[in-house]
């Protein structure tokens, strides 16, 4: 399967760009010249130029150190929420698809309500709620906020799976339960919750810099993407590039992970 | 039949429910259906697709229970996993994602026998199967290997009764042969019972010592497989004897689905009056027989 997603274009240009975000964020101290943090007020507002390569922000901040420190920020929000989701979804989803009946009406209308509630105002009045943002706090709500996708997923497949002559001879052979669902249902339910997984870190990076970006998510000093943007509003008209890099950014970064998951879904079909 | 049974079926139905809309069908598969399975004799079951043959199979490994009527099983054989069901397409009966040996281990696992490496060229060397496929997905095997790689799935458990459902109409005749010859080896070796449902009356002849003609999930001839094939007396028995040869001329007329009387009159070259009853089954030289060309 890979080596077709490597034969797609589209599919190869999203996978190189995650592969580089990645590895932007994996070596960010060894590809920085200047701490993410230092400020240096006299260095304030410069354009991008070879001293400091994408300019520095208000308060003197090297801009290049801080975008790839928030790169760090993001993608580890975008995959540790998707995780969580997706370890949720495939606990609810298994048991819903696996034991049918009542269960699986509970379990479902529980996942309908939560699809009935706009969910980014449901993270936003959270995180409101919950005392002081953190990074991992964020993680969590936007994980939790989005498991019915993988959940309904993995529900549906198992309600066809379960059906399938490969099950019915484990079930004759007396292989327990829960070994059937953990060993046999899941492994060859989990591809089209890979493509979801996929698409859902881009929404959880956009959902992350928008927190950010509101003043509810990760905070300053720490860079994220969101909060840089946030910071640079009020110069935005003596220096466009503070706003145009962390903005282009979340939109190469978003793009990437929408072609992966786009090209893996075409194979799957 | 001095030696008791294995499986005694006693009038089994079954009747499935099917929702279309706000409709409710009534489909039943199997309608009073009895049978017995003696010990160490191979029995055949024979019917065309949608006779009931697989719906039997399923209610006798316990998958679905029957409307009605009793199995009786010899001592605990069900509940200990002892009959063992054999599928007709082997690839959909491996968990595509798992490595055969692995498949075996479980297997051998939770029976909470051995799973070294001598237990498994065991099992690999009575399927005949070279154990260097040990670490191959069910994908990458051929469909006889697969087939076989279900049945020592099915030996690991050490199953008393081996059902096996259209075990080789997937396979070509060569295939098909070599299996079924290693089947009657290992009743040989392991002593164990086969149930065989097709409905290639060539392989039912080859392997089965006892047949069951099933039409429309009811008996219509029970006999030795030698003498039902030679001489069969249900008029559907020879139909399907004369089809086997590729000689139609006994007619394959559209049925219907009315379940008046005998299930078969309208496809019948010997309808009479009385065939608006339903005949019950009259005992030929020792053979039993659904028909009443044979009343008396």
């Amino acid at each position: 399967m890979i080596k077709r997603i490597l034969k797609n274009k589209l599919g190869l240009s999203g996978l190189l760009i995650v592969l580089f975000m990645s590895s932007l964020a994996l070596l960010a101290p060894f590809i920085v010249k200047y701490e993410p943090i230092s400020l240096n007020i006299e260095e304030a507002l410069l354009p991008p130029g070879p001293e400091h390569l994408l300019g520095t922000d208000s308060l003197g901040r090297d801009l290049f150190s801080r975008i790839v420190y928030g790169a760090r920020i993001s993608l580890s929000v975008g995959f540790v929420a998707v995780g969580i989701a997706v370890i949720i979804g495939i606990i609810l989803g298994s048991i819903a698809g696996f034991f049918g009946g009542i269960i699986d009406a509970v379990i479902m209308r529980f996942t309908d309500i939560m699809l009935c509630f706009p969910s980014f105002f449901l993270i936003l009045s959270l995180v409101a709620l919950l005392a002081k943002p953190s990074i991992y706090l964020i993680m969590v709500i936007i994980g939790l906020t989005s498991w019915m996708g993988p959940a309904r997923l993995i529900r549906a497949e198992i309600l066809s799976l379960k059906e399938e002559n490969f099950i019915l001879a484990l079930k004759i052979l007396k292989i327990p339960t829960p070994t059937i669902i953990l060993k046999h249902l899941i492994p060859n339910a989990l591809s089209p919750v890979l493509v979801n997984a996929t698409l859902g870190i881009a929404s959880a990076i956009l959902v992350e810099s928008s927190l950010s970006f509101l003043g509810l998510g990760v905070q300053p000093p720490t860079p994220s993407w969101g909060n840089i943007l946030m910071e640079a509003k009020s110069t935005l008209g003596v220096a466009p590039w503070i706003t145009f890099f962390p903005g282009l950014c979340i939109l190469i970064t978003v793009l990437g992970f929408n072609l992966l998951g786009e090209a893996i879904r075409e194979e799957l079909k | 039949m001095s030696k008791g049974f294995l499986i005694k079926g006693e009038a089994i139905s079954k009747t499935f429910k099917l929702k279309r809309g706000w409709q409710t069908f009534f489909i039943k598969a199997l309608n009073k259906v009895s049978f017995l399975l003696p010990e160490e004799r191979i029995l055949g079951i024979a019917g065309e697709s949608g006779s009931g043959k697989s719906t039997l199979a399923k209610i006798l490994v316990g998958l679905i229970k029957p409307s009605e009527g009793n199995l009786i099983y010899q001592g605990n054989l069900l509940e200990k996993g002892k009959i063992q069901l054999i599928f007709q397409n082997p690839y959909t009966s491996l968990n595509p994602k798992m490595r055969i040996g692995r498949a075996l281990k479980e297997v051998l696992y939770y029976q909470g026998l051995s799973s070294q490496k001598g237990e498994l060229e065991r099992i690999f060397s009575l399927v005949e199967l070279p154990f260097s496929l040990i670490d191959r997905l069910p994908s990458q095997l051929s469909g006889g290997q697969c087939q076989r790689v279900a049945i020592a799935r099915a030996l690991a458990s050490c199953p008393s009764v081996l059902i096996l459902d259209e075990p080789t109409s997937n396979l070509d005749v060569v295939v098909s042969k070599k299996i079924i010859d290693n089947l009657l080896k290992i009743k040989q070796t392991l002593k164990m019972n086969y149930i065989f449902i097709s409905h290639d009356l060539g392989l039912l002849s080859y392997i089965t010592e006892d047949l069951l003609v099933i039409y429309k999930g009811k008996v219509v001839e029970e006999g030795s497989t030698p003498d039902v094939l030679k001489k069969p007396l249900h008029p559907y028995s020879q139909l399907l004897v004369s089809s086997a040869k590729r000689d139609f001329s006994l007619g394959l007329e559209e049925e219907d689905f009315s379940d008046e009387g005998c299930i078969f009159k309208n496809r019948c070259i010997f309808k009479m009056n009385i065939c608006q009853n339903q005949p019950p089954l009259f005992l030929k030289e020792d053979r039993k027989v659904a028909c009443w060309l044979y009343q008396n």
